[in-house]
């Protein structure tokens, strides 16, 4: 499947937690009981990999069924921008979407909003999960942005290989308060069924 | 035991939009009430796995042994949400409707729930064989027209735009839940012949199922757009274009749709896209196959 | 992980299926049962150990599945009969040598009674058709010497009509080619001595592309590799003797990854749950790949290759040469 699942935008410090600023969601293909945890689990991956991306960098994660695509601006914004697709969704697309999506939000929230998370409005992401599912929409993009040399990105075959010496993905969502009791379950089982 | 009853007449109700089985048991998700373990919000039910697979415990023997229809009925049905590989428990529902015990439209419905409610389900090719049971038992075509080759020499059943209609969308939604499913196309295949078999009875002007087979071809093309590596919906659309071909009388309506070299253009066009695809080169082969001038 | 085949280990696991009847999984599987003790019997058989379990209580059980209504076997004491457990009930008593227990004229009229008029065989009277049918129907007729009562040409015409352009196969006309469905077409069309209809030169390029980078094979384009396609691939490259078209020591590589090498038993794919199906398939897989110790699978009729030899019913097949140590 070619799919965008999720887009967000979020602050991330060198070191420390990461800030979620703005999200948005494709739930629709999976199940009622599905979709919060799924929904929760998309952010904790997100923030996940952001917080484990340097700054300039850019990457792409795979776990389970999806691919996390990271993009770390940093600068004194320390702003960073994540694309969970599935495995198919294609590399140079997503990012370019990424770089429009950080572009966009710089120009359209005003930063003093930043340190307020619930009062930033940023309805452009509905549109971009929207438009942007047909990802040979968002390579039009790319065909002018000729500075991302795909070569550098680095694909990561699992989690675990940006995860630091000693961590693992099963710990950190057991410990995460971020995912409820239903939603780590949910993680469990989908992991077996693979 | 009484649970057995409850869940089989849940899932029987047509007020129930889905159904699904929901990870751990009671306690995860926070359910008290003993004599009702599930979950029901705005028509969704949702199963915690280990209190079906309790009553899945309870309903074997109620089938094996018990031979009174409530009973039949309500053990099968848990079984089959359990189990949807259980043969004896289709067919104690097919003897069911044959008997006139069981509404055939009511167990069109109740399958698609159970289809629908998890991957093991929407993979499953008896659950699939079942609905074409269904649906040929609901509604046998009168005359002996519209003869399948590819459906055992049976005339196809003569299938209502509106029920086509649920199929497709029911063969979507499977396609998502177990990406690549081998017999939710093979179905597809099977309602395709039932509209083919119907434009081949009607005149061409008034037939609905024609402005509905032209939407289906279109949305075949949209699907794989969405879905590179599913070869089984392009060797669908194969056959779908190659049949095309033989309907002469519809080319005026079908417009693009009746040319090869429109397909043939889209699978060009998505292989310069994906080119790391097994599966768009093997739609590219097969459009050249099936197109008349090969 | 382990790079040697664990004989020892997966008879035990065999042996220790099913004997807990009052488990859940026992309850969820019993629409198979027939089907895993032929299965478990089978890689026994291959593994050299076909005493391991007892005959008597397996022959009694077999007898238990009998469906007198319909005149063929269900999966489990208690269930409809069904084509395909009837033929894993046909193929126990034989490798038991106990067929004399069998109403072989009523099976055989069970079995006949299940094709179609466009020549494919359901399942059960109620009708679900598939090539798989197809195949059960001519094996389990030929085993029982009454292939003679089949309308052979009916039978191999709906095979025909299942052959897709890439050379392949699938469950029912107008559907996607699939290595099972490939297995079932052909050995059903070698049975019947009628390999002409194979375009084999196509059909070896489409199962040869079935070769993923790790060694495993897959069912169709773009899925993930499976052991029991170890199987099904290679028995129908066996019967076009084109087994060498495909990287063996690669393959074997992967079959051995997906033991179990606590439990015993091999799985579909490394890390996963085994199980009896993929036990078998795995073994019989590496059986044809020539490992070393194993006994020959016949992989036109899934059993034993002694029991089809004693038979008289040997088709042109071709494995690798049975190795005598392991030098990968
Ligand atoms: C006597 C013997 C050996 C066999 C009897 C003959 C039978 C029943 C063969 C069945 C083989 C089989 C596994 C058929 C399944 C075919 C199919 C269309 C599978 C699709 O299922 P998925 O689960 O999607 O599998 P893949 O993803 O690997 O394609």
């Amino acid at each position: 499947m070619v799919k965008i699942f999720a887009i967000s935008v979020m602050q991330a410090p060198p070191s420390g937690a990461s800030t979620v600023l703005a999200t948005c969601n494709d739930l629709s293909s999976f199940s009622f009981y599905q979709r919060g945890s799924v929904g929760e689990f998309m952010t904790f991956f997100s923030r996940t990999v952001a917080e484990r991306t340097g700054q300039g960098q850019r990457q792409s994660v795979q776990e389970n069924n999806y691919t996390a695509h990271v993009y770390n601006r940093g600068g004194s914004e320390q702003l960073a921008a994540v694309i969970i697709t599935d495995h198919e969704y294609p590399v140079r697309p997503a990012f370019s979407l990424l770089t429009k999506v950080l572009d966009e939000f710089v120009e359209k929230v005003p930063q003093p909003s930043w340190d307020d998370p619930a009062t930033i409005s940023f309805p452009e992401l509905q549109t971009y999960i929207s438009r942007y599912q047909d990802p040979r929409q968002a390579d039009t993009i790319m065909r002018v942005q000729a500075e991302l040399d795909e070569t550098k990105i680095v694909l990561h075959k699992t989690i675990e290989s940006v995860l630091q010496r000693g961590e693992r993905l099963d710990t950190l969502v057991d410990r995460s308060n971020h995912l409820s009791a239903q939603s780590k379950m949910f993680y469990k089982t989908a992991k077996k069924q693979n | 035991m009484a649970l057995v009853h409850t869940l089989g007449n849940l899932l029987m109700q047509s007020s129930v939009l889905s159904v699904e089985i929901v990870p751990g048991g009671m306690e995860q998700w926070a359910i008290g009430a003993e004599d009702f373990p599930f979950l029901y919000t705005d028509g969704h039910l949702g199963v915690p796995q280990r209190v079906l697979y309790q009553l899945y415990l309870l309903a074997i023997p109620l089938l094996n042994t018990n031979r009174d229809i409530p009973s039949q009925a309500d053990a099968s049905c848990v079984v089959l949400l359990a189990n949807p590989a259980h043969q004896t428990a289709l067919n104690t529902r097919k003897r069911l409707i044959q008997s006139a015990s069981l509404s055939a439209s009511a167990e069109l419905a109740f399958s698609a729930r159970v289809i629908a409610s998890s991957r093991p389900c929407a993979k499953e090719s008896i659950q699939w064989a079942h609905r074409r049971w269904l649906l040929a038992f609901i509604y046998p075509r009168a005359h002996s027209g519209g003869v399948s080759p590819a459906h055992d020499g049976d005339p196809v059943p003569d299938i209502p735009p509106e029920t086509i209609e649920n199929e497709f969308g029911l063969i979507s939604r499977c396609c998502e839940l177990y990406p690549r499913n081998y017999h939710a196309w093979s179905h597809h295949h099977f309602i395709v012949e039932c509209i083919l078999a119907s434009l081949g009875d009607s005149h061409p002007s008034d037939s609905p199922h024609l402005p509905q087979f032209v939407r289906q071809i279109q949305n075949l093309r949209h699907w794989i757009e969405c879905h590179v590596s599913d070869y089984s919906a392009m060797h669908q659309t194969c056959n779908v274009v190659s049949r095309l071909q033989s309907l002469h009388q519809y080319h005026t309506v079908l417009g693009e749709l009746a040319d090869p070299s429109y397909h043939f253009e889209h699978a060009m066009s998505l292989v310069t896209s994906f080119p790391g695809h097994e599966s768009l080169w093997m739609y590219l082969r097969a459009i050249i196959g099936a197109s008349p001038t090969n | 992980m382990s790079t040697e085949l664990l004989t020892a280990l997966h008879v035990q696991y065999i042996q220790t299926l099913g004997k807990s009847s009052d488990d859940l999984v026992y309850h969820l599987t019993a629409h198979l049962r027939l089907n895993a003790i032929y299965w478990g019997l089978t890689a026994l058989c291959i593994m050299g150990r076909p005493d391991a379990l007892d005959q008597d209580d397996v022959v009694k059980f077999v007898m238990s599945c009998w469906d007198e209504q319909a005149g063929g076997f269900g999966a489990h004491p208690g269930h409809d009969a069904h084509i395909h457990p009837t033929l894993s009930g046909i193929q126990i008593l034989l490798t038991y040598d106990s067929l004399h227990l069998l109403d072989v004229p009523r099976v055989v009229k069970f079995i006949l009674s299940l094709q179609q008029p466009s020549g494919v065989f359901a399942g059960d009277s109620f009708g679900e058709v598939d090539t798989r049918f197809s195949y059960i129907a001519v094996n389990a007729l030929s085993l029982l010497g009454c292939l003679d009562q089949l309308d052979i040409d009916k039978t191999v015409d709906y095979i025909k009509q299942c052959r897709n352009f890439d050379g392949g196969f699938g469950n029912s006309i107008g559907a996607e080619s699939h290595s099972a469905q490939v297995f079932v077409c052909v050995a059903a069309l070698a049975i019947l001595d009628r390999l002409d209809v194979v375009d084999s030169e196509t059909l070896g390029w489409w199962l040869a592309e079935r070769q993923l980078p790790n060694g495993g094979l897959n069912g169709r384009p773009e899925k993930l590799a499976d052991v029991c396609y170890s199987f099904w691939v290679l028995s129908a490259l066996s019967i076009l003797n084109k087994v060498p078209w495909i990287d063996c020591d690669n393959l074997t590589a992967f079959i051995l990854s997906a033991q179990d090498t606590e439990k015993g038993g091999i799985a579909d794919r490394p890390e996963n749950v085994a199980d009896v199906f993929h036990t078998q398939f795995g073994v019989a897989g590496l059986s044809i790949l020539g490992y070393p110790g194993l006994e020959d699978i016949d992989p036109v009729y899934c059993m034993p290759a002694k029991i089809i030899d004693a038979m008289g019913l040997r088709k042109g097949w071709k494995g690798l040469e049975r190795r005598t140590a392991l030098t990968v």
